[in-house]
């Protein structure tokens, strides 16, 4: 694999006209994450959380400044290849689950694949089964929970396997009950390997993160950006059985 | 912790066996579901494609039914052949008319539900591209949705057409005043020429619509509704 | 007075402004059913005209901007040619039926799902305390602003714009010319008026009269 970090955001900017005053979302943003990592990012509302998550899933590009992903650069694609390196390598969870509604839990599922000349069918049934909605696979949204939701929101964002996991406040539309245990499967999910970057204003889910970075007006303020030491609160001991795990894998 | 997570990076042989077979989830599907979920509005602009088409096939057959009229017997004409005749060439004026009448409307029905189906659906198109499919099998899926709605119009109109044409032919259709029955003869030619007219206004009344979806932002998908 | 007061009128206009796209189909939709409907009724009056007296005359003459004389040198025949006349105009009638269920239809759609995209606003508007009625008002008047500026286009602009298509294809014709002036008398007018609004407000009453009856909770929530 590559030397450098696995995500890699160089001073960053990015600016949105709002009428006659522009907004600056993102000023000069710096940050590295390795592999496997799971990070909370904080900030105030406004403070370019969403913005962020965008640029790094390749939803959006910046006004200058770079972003690679193990090593690839993903802020000079254009869209088809955006839409492609979305497709293959991240899996997108939002606070507003955006389920189509009129495709049962286990069609939601398979929309990223719909178009695949070969597409994994069974995998589907079994990130469901996996979720715990085994009962629920032929249920349309409108006839499922929040918290079901989100689990058939996970699954799809599972199906192409992907490296990176982005999730948008994740938790905000759910109780904190449900919310708990959907970041136990985050958790789950990241000991697997796969890293995760949640934004959110939730203490307790940012705290059972294993690491956070602050952001305030585009940029970050605490936080552990350039400084790998200080990014990974796991103890050593954890993180060589992790990396045994994804060795495995 | 270890079984959880070999069950999510390999699937065995065994499990894919015993996995439902049954599951079959493809772009058609998808258009399907899109199609019924809005039944009603689907069932409304089909059978206003059907109409149209109808009126089109209508007034095509009536301008073929003189054209026989005539052809029949050449010989020297009676006074009602004369008169239809005079007919005729009005006729065929009234035939251009409603058929770009027909196209027009054709066209504005195509557009709307497109429009429509773009501005209502915002949210999930852009969800689809967020989670990776590219925008033109984006497009591919709005385009399938409004050819079913399209050619199904078409379809029922001509068929409709083709069985009340028998029944019209000769028979005077009298709501207010004195008439005369109309020769009306249906030419195969028309179900080429309503489906060439029909995929003509399919693609002006979605150019819009699809230029609207290109125009529009997979970030659509943050936005609340 | 602890909530929002607001003219309904400008209230739909600015919407009508934002939503061009739609506005704009809607308007071309109904001013060209209402300019189709208003030829073929044109007709039919011109036949009812005719039967009184001998002589042609009619509004067409000069009286509407871009329209002209083309039925002037119209000669009727014989009995049978005005027979076959009136099964034309009963075919027109036919069509003329079908293109105005068309244009409901599609006036209905748009409606419906304007109505549709404005479900959190109505159902704050029924959170802050006004009633189903006041509602029902702002989007009817919404109706009647398009109704009215169809109407408006369909008189001077679509009407001589299809009489003079009609014109130039019957000139077209090789027969000799067969058929009636069209006459638009006053009454026409007011029933064109009355027919567009019909359209306008019926369509946009069926669309808005379900959602807006469901509870303000259900509106203002949106998202699956
Ligand atoms: N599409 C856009 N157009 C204009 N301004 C935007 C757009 N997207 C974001 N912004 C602005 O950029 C800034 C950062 O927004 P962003 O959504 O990233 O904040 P956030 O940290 O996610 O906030 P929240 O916690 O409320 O979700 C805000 O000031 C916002 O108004
Ligand atoms: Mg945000």
């Amino acid at each position: 694999m590559d030397d450098g970090p696995f995500i890699k955001v160089d001073s960053v900017t990015k600016r949105y006209n709002m009428g006659h005053s522009t907004v600056n979302a993102l000023n000069g943003m710096d940050l590295e994450i390795e592999e496997g990592e799971m990070v909370a990012i904080m900030g105030p509302s406004g403070s370019g959380k969403t913005t962020l998550l965008n640029m790094i899933g390749g939803l959006d590009s910046p006004d200058s400044g770079t972003i690679h992903i193990k090593g690839m650069e993903i802020s000079s694609l254009n869209e088809g290849q955006r839409a492609q390196f979305r497709k293959n390598n991240v899996g997108f969870i939002f606070q507003f689950f955006n389920l189509i509604p009129s495709l049962t839990a286990l069609e939601n599922v398979l929309v990223p694949v719909m178009f695949d000349k070969d597409p994994p069918f069974e995998r589907g049934v079994q990130l469901l089964e996996r979720m715990g909605l085994k009962d629920r696979m032929g249920h349309i949204p409108g006839k499922l929970s929040g918290g079901e939701r989100q689990r058939v929101a996970i699954a799809r964002a599972l199906i192409n396997d992907p490296m990176l996991i982005l999730a948008d406040e994740p938790t905000g539309n759910i109780d904190s009950e449900t919310a708990r245990e959907i970041v136990s499967l985050f958790k789950e999910l990241n000991d697997e390997g796969k890293t995760m970057l949640l934004a959110t204003h939730d203490r307790i889910v940012a705290g059972r993160a294993r690491s956070m970075i602050k952001v305030r007006d585009g940029h970050v303020v605490k936080g552990k950006a350039h400084s790998r030491s200080g990014m990974v609160h796991l103890s050593d001991e954890e993180k060589v059985k992790k990396k045994k795990r994804v060795v495995k894998g | 912790m270890e079984k959880r997570s070999t069950s999510l990076r390999s699937i065995s042989r065994k499990e894919r066996a015993s996995a439902n077979r049954n599951v079959r989830f493809g772009p058609i599907t998808y258009i399907s579901r899109d199609v019924w979920r809005n039944r009603s509005r689907t069932i409304m602009s089909l059978s206003s494609i059907a109409a149209l088409s109808f009126l089109f096939v209508l007034f095509m057959s009536m301008d073929q039914g003189f054209s026989d009229f005539f052809e029949d017997d050449i010989g020297v004409p009676s006074d009602e052949q004369k008169e239809l005749y005079e007919v005729k060439g009005v006729m065929e004026n009234w035939v251009y008319l409603i058929s770009a009448l027909c196209m027009a409307l054709m066209v504005l029905v195509v557009a709307n539900t497109g429009i429509i189906t773009v501005l209502e659906r915002k949210q999930e198109l852009a969800t689809l591209r967020a989670i990776g499919i590219s925008l033109p099998k984006v497009a591919t899926l709005v385009a399938g949705s409004l050819s079913i709605i399209l050619y199904g119009g078409i379809l029922i109109g001509t068929l409709l057409g083709m069985a009340c044409i028998p029944i019209l032919d000769r028979v005077n259709v009298s709501l207010f005043s004195d008439g005369i029955g109309f020769p009306f003869s249906f030419d195969p030619s028309t179900i080429v020429l309503s489906l060439l007219i029909g995929t003509g206004a399919g693609l002006l009344g979605s150019s819009l619509p699809l230029f609207i979806l290109t125009q529009s932002s997979p970030l659509e998908v943050l936005r609340d509704g | 007075m602890d909530r929002p007061m607001f003219n309904p009128a400008t209230y739909s206009m600015s919407h009508l402004v934002k939503e061009r796209t739609r506005s704009l189909t809607m308007i071309v939709t109904i001013s060209l059913t209402v300019a189709f409907l208003l030829l073929t009724s044109s007709l039919l009056f011109g036949v009812i005209n005719e039967i009184g007296t001998s002589e042609k005359q009619g509004l067409l003459q000069g009286s509407i901007p871009g329209s002209i004389d083309m039925f002037e040198t119209f000669q009727l025949d014989s009995e049978l040619s005005e027979r076959a006349r009136n099964s034309l105009i009963n075919y027109l009638m036919i069509t003329s039926l079908i293109v105005f269920l068309v244009a409901f239809f599609i006036m209905y759609n748009t409606m419906a799902i304007a109505v549709k995209e404005r479900r959190k606003e109505i159902g704050i508007l029924r959170a802050v305390g006004f009633s189903t009625g006041e509602i029902l008002k702002i989007f009817l008047v919404e109706g009647a602003m398009i109704g009215m500026i169809s109407w408006i286009a369909a008189l001077f602009l679509g009407t001589p714009f299809i009489v003079n298509l009609a014109a130039y294809l019957i000139e077209r014709g090789d027969g000799g010319i067969f058929f009636v002036q069209p006459v638009i008398p006053p009454q026409l007018i007011a029933i064109s008026l009355a027919v567009t609004l019909g359209l306008s407000l019926g369509s946009t009453y069926m669309a808005i009269i379900k959602p807006i009856r469901s509870s303000p909770v259900a509106l203002m929530r949106t998202r699956i």
